[in-house]
This record gives structure tokens, sequence and C-alpha cells, in this order.
């Protein structure tokens, strides 16, 4: 990965170089995530809160893993059915982990883990009052990212398709109308990206990142895998920087038609 | 004494009457460096732990950092 000056982005008020945002949880161990998360560059890292099991000390093992990565963490509120229980465990993890970040997840369907549209959006009014820098996790429905926006969201994380599905970009027309109603706004694809093709496909869509887990995660080798989406993000962006030629309806020979010799003569 | 009992994330427990969060946690051997409280579905601050005292019928969950996707 490079880390020159002409990778650096902001997001949330931070300045990132890479632009994977990785997720902590399915791996095969704990020593796994930390080679996969390490492998592929990515800085920021998403956390979730559960019970506490009485008489455990809280802290160690896995979020010591994750302070250690020096990373920066995006808490989550997956399990979350109503904009009260997100915004509840918004605020407690607000002080858990000490970051005013969050990734608002409300979930509105068990079978698709499909956001619920109202109540993301309700959770994401108040939090934005209470001082959150707000990543809504949500559809790829354009009239939802306009009211996550007038709710006071600077980032969209529209889905490319249900998470953990490994389906990749569902729909790229509708991501494509998002990315180009908004095209000064931080968006990033989350969840439902399988491979690294899918990846590459984001980015060449403008999108400014990507977040996933379970391609990693689940993967064969997480680590090898970890490193291929770190790859594929760049080239993505990359290419989209250079900007793709344009498409067209018929071939066009690239090898130059003059002085083509004798065999063509007679075609 | 007067005795409450209160669920500690899904469990029940029983407490001297006037217990307070920071004394029900560290009854219970919670570590609270890296944990978040919330009574009845509200957040209650660290900083509250100790001046909020318990009811008999509270829902207590103490969350800690997991991973998460």
């Amino acid at each position: 990965m490079t880390n020159n000056d002409h990778t650096k982005w902001q997001i949330g008020g931070k300045q990132l170089t890479s632009r994977m945002f990785i997720g902590s949880a399915l791996y095969p161990s704990p020593a796994v995530m930390e080679d996969a998360i390490s492998a592929s560059g990515a800085q920021v890292v998403t956390v979730s809160l559960r019970r506490q099991g009485v008489n455990k000390e809280a802290g160690e093992g896995f979020w010591k893993i994750i302070r250690d990565l020096g990373v920066e963490v995006l808490p989550n509120t997956a399990g979350c059915h109503s904009a009260k229980e997100a915004i509840t465990i918004a605020q407690m993890a607000r002080e858990v982990f000490g970051t005013n970040w969050i990734k608002l997840e409300v979930i509105g369907d068990q079978y698709n883990l499909q956001p619920d549209p109202y109540e993301t959006v309700e959770a994401a009014k108040v939090l934005v009052k209470e001082g959150f820098e707000v990543f809504p996790y949500t559809t790829d429905d354009l009239v939802v990212a306009k009211k996550l926006v007038d709710a006071g969201c600077n980032i969209l994380m529209p889905w490319g398709s249900p998470i953990g599905s490994g389906k990749g970009l569902m729909n790229p027309y509708n991501l494509k109308a998002i990315r180009e109603a908004f095209p000064h706004m931080p968006l990033i694809i989350d969840a439902g990206i399988g491979k690294p093709s899918h990846a590459v496909t984001a980015m060449e869509l403008g999108y400014d990142g990507i977040l996933l887990n379970s391609a990693v995660a689940l993967a064969q080798d997480p680590v090898a895998m970890a490193k291929a989406f770190a790859l594929a993000v760049e080239a993505g962006r990359m290419g989209y920087e250079a900007g793709a030629m344009q498409e067209r309806e018929f071939a066009s020979p690239s090898t130059p038609t003059v002085g083509t010799p004798f065999w063509h003569q007679k075609m | 004494m007067t005795m409450i009992t209160v669920s500690v994330n899904g469990e029940t427990k029983t407490f001297s009457k006037g217990i307070t969060i920071k004394e029900m946690l560290k009854h219970l051997n919670f570590h609270d460096k890296w944990l978040g409280v919330a009574v009845n579905k509200e957040f209650v601050p660290k900083d509250a732990f100790e001046k909020t005292a318990l009811k008999s019928g509270d829902e207590v969950d103490v969350l800690a950092p997991v991973s998460g996707g």
C-alpha cells in the first residue's frame, strides 16, 4: 500500500490513507483477526457492544488486541430494531470506546437484515443533535439517502447487498445515483461485498471506501484475502481517479492500421 | 435489611435496598473500565454510577466491547 500524500482523504474529521474499513467479527481466531486487519491496511475497524458475562473481566482479549492495533474504532449498533435502542447503544458506545463515531444500524427485517429506513432516520436526527458523527448503514435507496442527509448525516453507507451475503453490488444503478446526488459527501459501500472484484467495482463507481467483514473473515485464508482486498481497493480508486475510457458499441483496432502488410490488402 | 430484586444482563440478582450502580458492579466483580451501563434501556453515564441507586424491578444491562461488523 502506498502512503503518499495523494492517498490521504478525510472522513468524520479524521485523515486516513486506507479506504478500506474492516470488521472484527467471524474470524477463525483472535490471532487471525489481528493478522488480517494488519494485512488489510485498514485504519478503521468496526466493533460492537454486548452483555458482559458476570464475574468476567472486561477489556481483556479481543478489545486489547484492537486497542493495540492503534486503529480508529467504529462502534456499531448491530442488533437494534428501533431508534430508541440504537440511540441508547450509541450513547454507551461513545463512553466505552471514547469516540463520537457510530455506525448506525437499525434492522427492519431479520431475513435479509435490511435496515429500517424510518427508524434509522429517526435515530440519526437525535444522534446528530447529540454530537455524534453518524455513519448510517442504509439501503441503496436515493430518497432514504436524502432523508439521512436532511437529518444531518455527513456520511452515507449504502449496502451493496445484504450483510454477509457476499453477492456484491446488486444495484449499481442506484449506487451511481447516490454518488451523483452527493458528489462531495464521503460514501462507503457497506455490506454484501464478497470478492475483491466487488471492491474494485465499488471504487470505480467513485465510492470513497468500502466496509467489509465476512468477505475476509470467512475466506479460506483470511490474511491473504485481506491483502487482496487492500490491493483491489487501491486499484479501483486509482482507476477511478485515472478516468476510464468511454465504452463503445463497436470494435476499434488498437494496432495502427497505417502500414498494414500485404495479407490484409485484398480484404 | 430490605432487599431488592434486579435483573442484571438477564439474570435475577438480589441486593440490599439503596445499592448504587457502582456498588452493584463491584459486588458482581465487573471491572468498570471498559463497560457501559443502561438501566431500563436508558444509558447511565459513568459519572452517575456512584449516585444512582437501583430500584426493585430495574433491568440493568452491562455491556462490554466485542467484535462487530
